[in-house]
């Protein structure tokens, strides 16, 4: 086709639009464009016919036709690219996987500061009258060292909560390597390019200052409510917030700085 | 008629002009351009993503088919998208029963 013609189509240049606005899976994509210039061209050939001239006729069959998001209206996930949904995909797996690896990291504060002040120092114990003698007599089995049933309650608590830190933390660990598997076989420029620089991490970060400004108010009303009991477990999420919001800052802070282009892409 | 008049019925606009036969989308356009006696101005495009939608859910069932060296996708109307016409007319006489109610001025 003349290179000229082809630039001053309206028709041409609907489609050009059409291409890069639609969204979908590739296929779905080919197969609307091939409807849509078959569309057009019928009806720009039907004016023509009529004795309107050509370009007019296509300009008239693309204003008939509609805006491109007309024809390519689609649910949500599929309104976005394929890069886009692999940025977020990396973004999520780095963001979920830094915030579960410092989960692990409160759950190791949690240890060392159940090593130092006691079980009390991380965990309550439920209150009176909601648990049976057969829990307390599990819970004596589990800390047979411990001089009654509320201790050895409280034993147990922080126990899970410690344990539960770390394998939160471990699967933390997996999904950041997860992402660094992905990473390595999505690089290119179409994905990085996908969503603003840093957007992940930013957005990573703020949600990590806010939960540790919640998790601190959270021990401050427990310093104050229970004196002490358990006060640990919220100050131990605040200062493993704390550190991953200054992770992700740094993450954020690397990411948005410009990166030479690769050949390869 | 504005396009948002008619927006919530484009799936039995559509399954109504296949029932009388399959088309492609320019030839389904046209019907409803014809049958609705030019009243409705639908952007035209905006027919595809009904299609789409349709034969994802089986209504409709379609086929490429080559004319003058240019493909084009055929589509007809299954039983399900039958009773799917059916079942959008009915709404549609209710719609219009309680509208004619509400607007006043109406004998049913």
């Amino acid at each position: 086709m003349n290179p000229r013609h082809e630039h001053t189509s309206a028709i041409e240049d609907h489609l050009d639009e059409l291409l890069v606005t639609a969204a979908g899976r590739p296929r779905a994509v080919r197969h609307l464009l091939i409807e849509a210039e078959g569309h057009l061209r019928e009806t720009a050939a039907a004016l023509a016919a009529s004795g309107v001239p050509v370009a007019e006729a296509e300009a008239e069959a693309v204003a008939r036709f509609g805006p491109t998001g007309a024809a390519s209206r689609a649910p949500l996930w599929c309104w976005l690219t394929p890069g886009m949904r692999r940025r977020i995909t990396l973004g999520v797996l780095a963001v979920g996987g830094v915030a579960g690896a410092f989960v692990g990291v409160a759950g190791a504060l949690g240890a060392v500061v159940r090593a130092i002040w006691g079980a009390g120092a991380i965990a309550t114990p439920f209150p009176s009258g909601s648990y049976t003698a057969a829990d307390c007599s599990r819970w004596m089995r589990l800390a047979p060292s411990a001089k009654d049933c509320v201790s050895a309650m409280t034993i147990d608590h922080a126990n899970d909560f410690v344990a539960m830190c770390l394998l939160a933390g471990v699967l933390g660990l997996v999904a950041l390597g997860i992402r660094a598997m992905l990473q390595h076989r999505w690089n290119s420029r179409a994905v990085r390019w996908a969503l603003p620089p840093a957007a992940e991490y930013v957005a990573g970060s703020v949600a990590a200052v806010l939960a540790a400004v919640g998790t601190s108010a959270m021990g401050l009303d427990s310093i104050l409510v229970t004196h002490g009991q358990g006060v640990g477990q919220p100050f131990v999420f605040a200062a493993a917030a704390s550190l991953a919001a200054i992770a992700l800052g740094a993450l954020a802070r690397r990411a948005a700085r410009p990166q030479p282009w690769r050949v390869a892409d | 008629m504005r396009e948002s008049d008619v927006r919530g019925h484009l799936d039995g606009l559509v399954l109504a002009a296949l029932a009388v036969g399959a088309a492609h989308g320019y030839e389904i356009i046209q019907r409803i351009r014809d049958r609705s006696v030019g009243a409705f101005d639908l952007a035209e495009g905006s027919v595809y993503p009904v299609l789409h939608r349709l034969e994802a859910s089986g209504a409709l069932t379609a086929r490429w088919e080559a004319v003058n060296g240019r493909r084009r996708k055929v589509y007809e109307i299954t039983q399900p998208g039958r009773t799917q016409l059916t079942s959008e007319r009915t709404r549609w006489r209710d719609l219009r029963t309680s509208m004619d109610r509400a607007l006043g001025g109406a004998t049913a």
